[in-house]
């Protein structure tokens, strides 16, 4: 469980805090995306929850564990994170040794590094590229990697800072589908700050970031359906939802609650049948 | 005929002598006052193509036609000055072309450059900010201390603010939230629309389907399929051997027609054509799609 409360930070030099009194619980297990405008505070709040911007005393625990200098490295056991630019996180001279580091810091044994490196890698597609360097692949392989790398520590709790922004069409489809599985294999909580309209859907909870605060924390279909919330934070809404809007504005009775793809398919159906 | 912006002629660029070739004798050409979509899986050559758009990369055999501007293998640096001046290129990381102490600084840099008065690089600066949405409060502070999507704008700024006759625009709305990546899309709209030539790289496929005049796919750094956007689409096996996918009002309508829900005399390629040709139906048009 990750727990935040009344956490208010500042940056150097800055006259305004990012977050201002922010309260958050994630439950273990839970898929939580986190959206809100550029700027608002999303990559600031996930680093601040794994400790790699000073954090406020006693506002973070992670696991009982207070997020302070003293916990760091055993926080650090617990949390995979992939950053929004790839470039921050390679430490390796190659995409190998750069997955290895990580396992390496974690004291895993030599034994059962070399199979995860492997699982990893062949996971993200990344395998043929194990001895090229980090800051010699394009951008999608980075994040490729950069998504391999979190997954060998199989943490705890994974932290994805838009992590999928570059990906090719399938291989996001990919990379989600498998995070969708060991999700529900292994109760692994995730955090996924995005922009993509499919992320938000896949989660549990939506916890919209505005102001420095919480704007509202809900499911997605509850938060994709705010049409006041929507426009306030500017959020974009899955295809169906965008497809039944903008039917209502050719003149066509749309239904009114939360639609999947497969349910605007049934309610078209049901409309169209009896036209035929 | 469209005259052409940019030819590729053959095109091979390998990084190591001994390594594979990130492009493959490429051929294509980019037609001018036109939006040209580069598409293609992770890894296929796109921001390699376009870095020799620019010149910021030389062929290593073939040749390509910038603006009037030949580059060979033995093209020199110093030939390419006039180029760089003509091309605006977004990186594909915005860390990577942001360099200045403050955010205007950094966006007034293209115009000084280009030999502006500060007066005028000033204005144009402000000019690109404000249509870039990046607040005043931002103007003054370092480009390193902003968030990954303020970085992003402010690049774009900086290119805009060039005002170029070619845009090179690497996956600009990756990192983007959605209210500034509908902005930006109709502010490339508008560009185009006043005659830039622009190229796109993207996964978006709604994007291709939207804006796009011809699109170039990639594999493996060879030309797979040159042509307009409807025809693409109309080819959903070929997608998937490229790693890429339909539009999701393609996409849609497709399952749409595959359970016998709808038929459409032509699929419909964006949300706004899928709706209005649903809405038809609904409504008891049937005759007319
Ligand atoms: N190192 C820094 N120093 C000072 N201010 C910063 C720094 N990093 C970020 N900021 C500011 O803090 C605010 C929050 O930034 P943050 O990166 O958390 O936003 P974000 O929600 O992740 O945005 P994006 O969607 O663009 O990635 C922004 O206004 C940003 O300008
Ligand atoms: N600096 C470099 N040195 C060596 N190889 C490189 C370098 N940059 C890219 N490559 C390789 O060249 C190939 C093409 O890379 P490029 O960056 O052009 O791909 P891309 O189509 O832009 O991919 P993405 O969608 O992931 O950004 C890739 O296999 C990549 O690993
Ligand atoms: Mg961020
Ligand atoms: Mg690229």
């Amino acid at each position: 469980m990750i727990e935040v409360s009344n956490l208010t930070f500042q940056y150097p030099h800055q006259d305004q805090p990012v977050l201002q009194g922010l309260s958050l619980t994630i439950p273990t297990g839970q898929w939580l995306a986190v959206v809100g405008k550029n700027g608002s505070g999303k990559s600031t709040l996930a680093r601040l929850i794994a400790g790699l911007l000073p954090t406020p005393a006693q506002t973070i625990r992670v696991n009982d564990l207070p997020v302070d200098e003293a916990h760091l490295a055993a926080l650090h056991h617990q949390i995979g994170f992939v950053f929004q630019n790839p470039d921050n996180q390679f430490v390796g001279a190659t995409v190998e040794a750069d997955v290895a580091f990580g396992l390496e810091n974690r004291q895993v044994p030599a034994a059962a590094m070399e199979p995860r490196i492997e699982q990893a890698l062949a996971q993200v597609g990344m395998t043929a590229y194990r001895h090229h360097q980090p800051e010699q692949l394009s951008g999608g392989q980075k994040q490729r990697v950069a998504i391999a790398g979190a997954l060998a520590l199989q943490p705890q709790i994974l932290i994805l800072d838009e992590a999928t922004s570059m990906l090719d069409p399938q291989g996001r489809q990919t990379v989600l589908q498998r995070l969708q599985q060991i999700h529900q294999a292994q109760a692994l909580t995730i955090i996924s700050i995005t922009h993509d309209p499919v992320e938000v859907a896949m989660a549990d909870q939506v916890a919209v970031l505005d102001q420095g605060q919480i704007l509202r924390l809900a499911t997605p279909a509850v938060v994709l359906n705010d049409q006041a919330l929507v426009q306030q934070v500017g959020l974009v809404q899955p295809f169906s939802m965008q497809l039944r809007d903008r039917l209502q504005h050719y003149g066509v009775p749309v239904p009114k609650e939360y639609l999947t793809k497969g349910a605007l398919e049934q309610w078209l159906k049901r409309q169209l049948a009896t036209r035929a | 005929m469209v005259e052409a912006a940019v030819s590729y002629q053959g095109v091979t660029f390998r990084y190591h002598e001994a390594g594979a070739a990130a492009l493959q004798d490429f051929t294509a050409t980019v037609p001018k006052g036109r939006l040209t979509a580069v598409i293609g899986h992770t890894g296929s050559g796109k921001s390699t193509l376009m870095q020799l758009t620019d010149g910021l990369l030389t062929p290593t055999a073939g040749q390509l036609e910038v603006l009037g501007q030949v580059i060979t293998p033995r093209t020199k640096n110093k030939a390419l000055h006039q180029l760089h001046r003509q091309v605006g290129f977004v990186f594909q990381f915005p860390e990577h072309q942001l360099f200045a102490e403050t955010v205007l600084a950094d966006v007034m840099f293209g115009p000084l450059n280009l030999g502006q008065t500060p007066a005028q690089a000033k204005q144009a600066a402000h000019q690109a900010l404000v249509q870039l949405g990046v607040g005043e409060a931002l103007w003054q502070r370092s480009p390193f201390e902003l968030s990954g999507g303020q970085q992003r704008r402010v690049a774009i700024a900086g290119v805009l603010a060039m005002r170029p006759q070619l845009l090179i625009l690497d996956e600009p709305t990756a990192g983007v939230d959605p209210d500034g990546q509908r902005e930006l899309l109709a502010l490339v709209e508008r560009l185009k629309g006043q005659g830039l030539t622009i190229l796109l790289i993207t996964h978006q496929m709604e994007q291709v389907a939207q804006l796009a005049d011809t699109v170039l796919v990639l594999a493996h750094g060879q030309l797979q399929f040159s042509g307009q956007p409807r025809a693409l689409f109309a080819q959903p096996e070929f997608l998937t051997t490229q790693q890429l996918a339909l539009p999701a009002a393609v996409a849609f309508a497709k399952q749409l027609q595959t359970a016998g829900i709808s038929q459409f005399n032509q699929l419909p390629l964006t949300l706004d054509e899928l709706a209005h040709a649903l809405a038809r139906q609904l409504k008891g048009d049937h005759h007319e799609q």
